[in-house]
């Protein structure tokens, strides 16, 4: 299982496949479920912590927050699962007993201080905004979606998506972006 | 002038060069429609961003429901197994206790101490949060504190508690003397978190009790035993434990 992780690269995780998905949070799980469980949370809010904790460390890989892995997957996850669990602990005003390993507090600090923990919910206008997008077709929303989530530049999405060339791609980007506009001035006058 | 159009596709894609940047922050000042567009686009980003996470969150809802799935006829035996291996180790515990009871006449109060003390983890603060907003005392404090620097710990905690002299500060600052092995200034803090009735109060009497039992004041140990054990939110087990070992 050690090899299988150590393959991963940092672009396997961005092109994002179920499969891989699936792979990392099962490869993952028991080792943070173990480690989590000295905190004396109840075996559920593990559970939530752990995919609260996949959840951040993906987005922080799609924002490009995170550029290259510096440590193995499980590191992170565990970086951040720490940090939540405090964070709940915090606002539970919870009391712990057990056995802790604080030992490696120094090192996983650095690794994730530039992470966005906590996203921000959505205004008003950009609620408006995700009803309209998820009215846009299939394609202009996995288009937009490579673009904006992903990180592909337009030759990226030209290959990915068999295009015939960039042009193509960027003309498709625009009318979907002017549907997009147009839904929303429909709704708003 | 670059094309505004490229400009902001360099952003979205992560590629502005340094000349770049500089005419699309002059840009976002000075042209309305551009500023528009932009935010138009931050927003759409950031609404996929929450859509697709949303889409994750149940992928992973659904991989664990799997696991579940597949677990309960694991867990029968193993809660057995559980049961078993913890009366194995209660009758192991008391088969040792009385045979040290029977064995040594006087009780080795160092030793005790020892296998029970386990310093108290930080709950309070969360060295991870952002650095720029956090170069507090109190985060040195607690950085000290997870670190084993008992002597800097001892002295940024009671630079602290000078101006915020809150239960919390004074809980670490105690645990921060009896690693540094200071029992009566340990024992002072621990009775203030005591008189305050507090979130630590339990867990501060737990750690007096070691306190006492490390000074060899037996009686003061085993009346601060029997309030944890009334008390019940805290080492209670272990407390009961301790006590039957210094009767």
């Amino acid at each position: 299982m050690e090899n299988t992780q150590a393959e991963i690269t940092l672009e396997d995780l961005r092109k994002g496949s179920d499969d891989l998905l699936r792979l990392v949070y099962e490869s993952n799980r028991q080792k943070f479920l173990n480690y989590a469980r000295r905190y004396n949370l109840s075996e559920e809010e593990n559970i939530d912590v752990y995919q609260d904790a996949y959840v951040i460390f993906y987005d922080n890989i799609m924002s490009g927050k995170l550029e290259s892995l510096s440590s193995s997957i499980s590191t992170y996850l565990f970086s951040i699962g720490k940090y939540l669990i405090f964070d709940k602990m915090r606002k539970n005003k919870k009391v712990v007993s057990g056995d802790f390993d604080l030992s490696r507090v120094g090192e996983t600090d650095e690794l994730v201080n530039t992470f966005e923990m906590e996203p921000q919910s959505l205004t008003t206008e950009q609620e408006l905004l995700k009803k309209h997008f998820g009215s846009l077709g299939d394609k202009c929303q996995e288009l937009l979606t490579l673009f904006y989530y992903r990180g592909f530049t337009i030759q990226e999405i030209m290959e990915a998506k068999n295009y015939n060339n960039e042009n193509v791609v960027k003309s498709a980007k625009s009318r979907c972006m002017k549907t997009l506009k147009e839904k929303i001035q429909a709704n708003t006058y | 002038m670059m094309d505004k159009e490229l400009l902001l596709y360099n952003y979205f894609s992560n590629q502005l060069t340094a000349e770049e940047q500089k005419q699309f922050d002059d840009l976002l000042k000075t042209d309305v429609e551009f500023k528009e567009q932009f935010d138009f686009e931050k927003n759409l980003k950031e609404v996929i961003r929450e859509k697709e996470t949303d889409s994750l969150k149940s992928k992973l809802i659904g991989f664990e429901k799997d696991i579940e799935d597949t677990v309960p006829v694991r867990e029968l035996p193993k809660r057995n197994y559980q049961k078993w291996a913890m009366a194995a180790s209660i009758a192991l515990l008391v088969g040792l206790g009385w045979l040290g009871y029977n064995n040594f006449s006087g009780t080795d109060y160092q030793e005790l101490y020892n296998d029970n003390f386990q310093e108290y983890p930080n709950t309070v603060y969360a060295i991870t949060r952002g650095t720029e907003t956090d170069s507090s005392l109190e985060r040195e404090a607690y950085v000290a504190y997870e670190t084993d620097d008992n002597a800097k710990a001892i002295q940024l905690f009671t630079e602290l508690k000078e101006t915020y002299d809150s239960e919390s500060v004074n809980f670490y600052l105690a645990q921060s003397y009896l690693k540094n092995n200071q029992l009566t200034e340990a024992n002072t803090l621990l009775s203030e978190v005591l008189e305050k009735e507090g979130e630590f109060a339990p867990q501060a009497l737990w750690y007096i009790s070691l306190s006492y039992i490390k000074s060899k004041q037996k009686e003061k140990a085993i009346k601060s035993l029997n309030l944890l054990i009334a008390d019940g939110r805290y080492k209670k087990n272990e407390a009961e434990v301790l006590l039957d070992e210094l009767d």
